[in-house]
């Protein structure tokens, strides 16, 4: 099955928040994470009074978002919204994006990418030139991040090796795009990579080590597994029914 | 990438220098390779591997080495990596690699 990955799905959060109209946003929203490839957008823009009932939709929104691996970003919030969770506690946990041009993005699939405060998000075409220029975008968006030098080498080296192994393992071409992200949290780094390439599990995919042994047999491959699992702290994979590998990496960098 | 290109100049009949560029990675692992494999055969002993540009290794860069060492050590002689950047430093020790390669460390740092 051929899997659009460049189109994000976009839903709006409601103005009038009455019981009808918050049941027919969350079956909407769910409809919308069954399709949806990494992340999802509410627009936020129309609220402008906020009421708990925002803030419990959002917050069930969140949850199913989390629940099925979809990143659940907050476009264009007013004021009052981003007031609003951030007197609640919860500023931290939901992604805001302010900018103006992401649905165009979303629908063009171009392939530049979003830098929130604390995310990059992308989506490269599956070539070696794009995965360079990928592996820069991460290296200028942990120059941001108080993250350690050694932490900093690691982030780049999963994404660099866990994107190439898409590139050569995946069956898919140079016109499929690999959905990549980096989401710096409080004490965590979380790398999510989602592509609908054949199935590979990176977390459990046999790996036989031996320095000795390669260097006597003149073995130059299989080092790129090794190092994604040494560096991260967990791999977790996911292949959803509709043939898509979600494999989410996570390292905690304090 | 741009700044992918190595290279190469002959110190003596035994020894050949060779200087990475700011990264080792798919784009030219396996011009390296090519190079070391070249090198054996024109005769060359003893091969130096000036690092100090050398900012991101990959797997593959990693594997270039790792793969061609052996060539040299057959003859008696050896690749030495010099002047290693503080990250390569750290995925050779993530890789436990430190025992098993020839390093002259002329860039000793601790990585933050």
């Amino acid at each position: 099955m051929s899997v659009d990955t460049r189109k994000t799905p976009m839903l709006e959060l409601p103005v009038d928040a009455g019981f009808e109209r918050q049941q027919e946003f969350i079956v909407e929203l769910k409809e919308s994470v069954k399709h949806a490839v990494g992340e999802l957008f509410v627009d936020c823009s129309k609220v402008e009074q906020v009421t708990s009932t925002h803030v419990n939709i959002l917050w069930r929104a969140y949850s199913i978002c989390k629940d099925s691996g979809v990143r659940m970003i907050l476009k264009n919030p007013t004021e009052s919204v981003v007031r609003v969770l951030s007197i609640l506690d919860l500023r931290e946990m939901f992604l805001i994006d302010e900018s103006n041009d992401y649905s165009k993005v979303s629908q063009e699939g171009t392939q530049k990418p979003q830098t929130l405060d604390n995310l990059l998000s992308m989506k490269i075409k599956l070539e070696s030139s794009e995965i360079a220029t990928g592996l820069k975008r991460v290296q200028e968006f942990l120059k941001s991040v108080p993250v350690t030098s050694a932490c900093s080498v690691e982030i780049e080296t999963i994404f660099y090796e866990l994107a190439t192994n898409v590139l050569l393992y995946s069956k898919l071409t140079s016109s499929d795009l690999l959905d990549c992200s980096v989401e710096v949290t409080k004490n965590r780094i979380t790398m999510k990579f989602i592509d609908s390439g054949v199935l590979f599990d990176p977390s459990t995919a046999e790996i036989r080590y031996d320095p000795k042994s390669m260097i006597s047999n003149y073995q130059k491959r299989g080092l790129g597994l090794v190092m994604i699992r040494r560096m991260a702290d967990t791999i977790s994979y996911e292949r959803r029914d509709d043939g898509v590998n979600i494999v989410t990496v996570m390292k905690d960098w304090r | 990438m741009s700044d992918s290109k190595i290279i190469q100049q002959q110190v003596n009949d035994n020894s050949l220098r060779i200087k990475t560029p700011g990264v080792l990675d798919n784009s030219n692992a396996h011009e390296m390779i090519e190079i070391l494999i070249d090198a054996h055969k024109r005769g060359f002993v003893n091969i130096v591997i000036d690092m100090s540009d050398l900012g991101f290794i990959s797997s593959a860069g990693v594997g270039s080495i790792l793969g061609t060492v052996e060539l040299f050590r057959e003859v008696g002689g050896d690749i030495i990596l010099c002047n290693l950047t503080p990250s390569v430093v750290h995925v050779f020790e993530v890789l436990d690699l430190t025992d098993y390669l020839t390093v002259r460390s002329e860039l000793k740092e601790t990585i933050r």
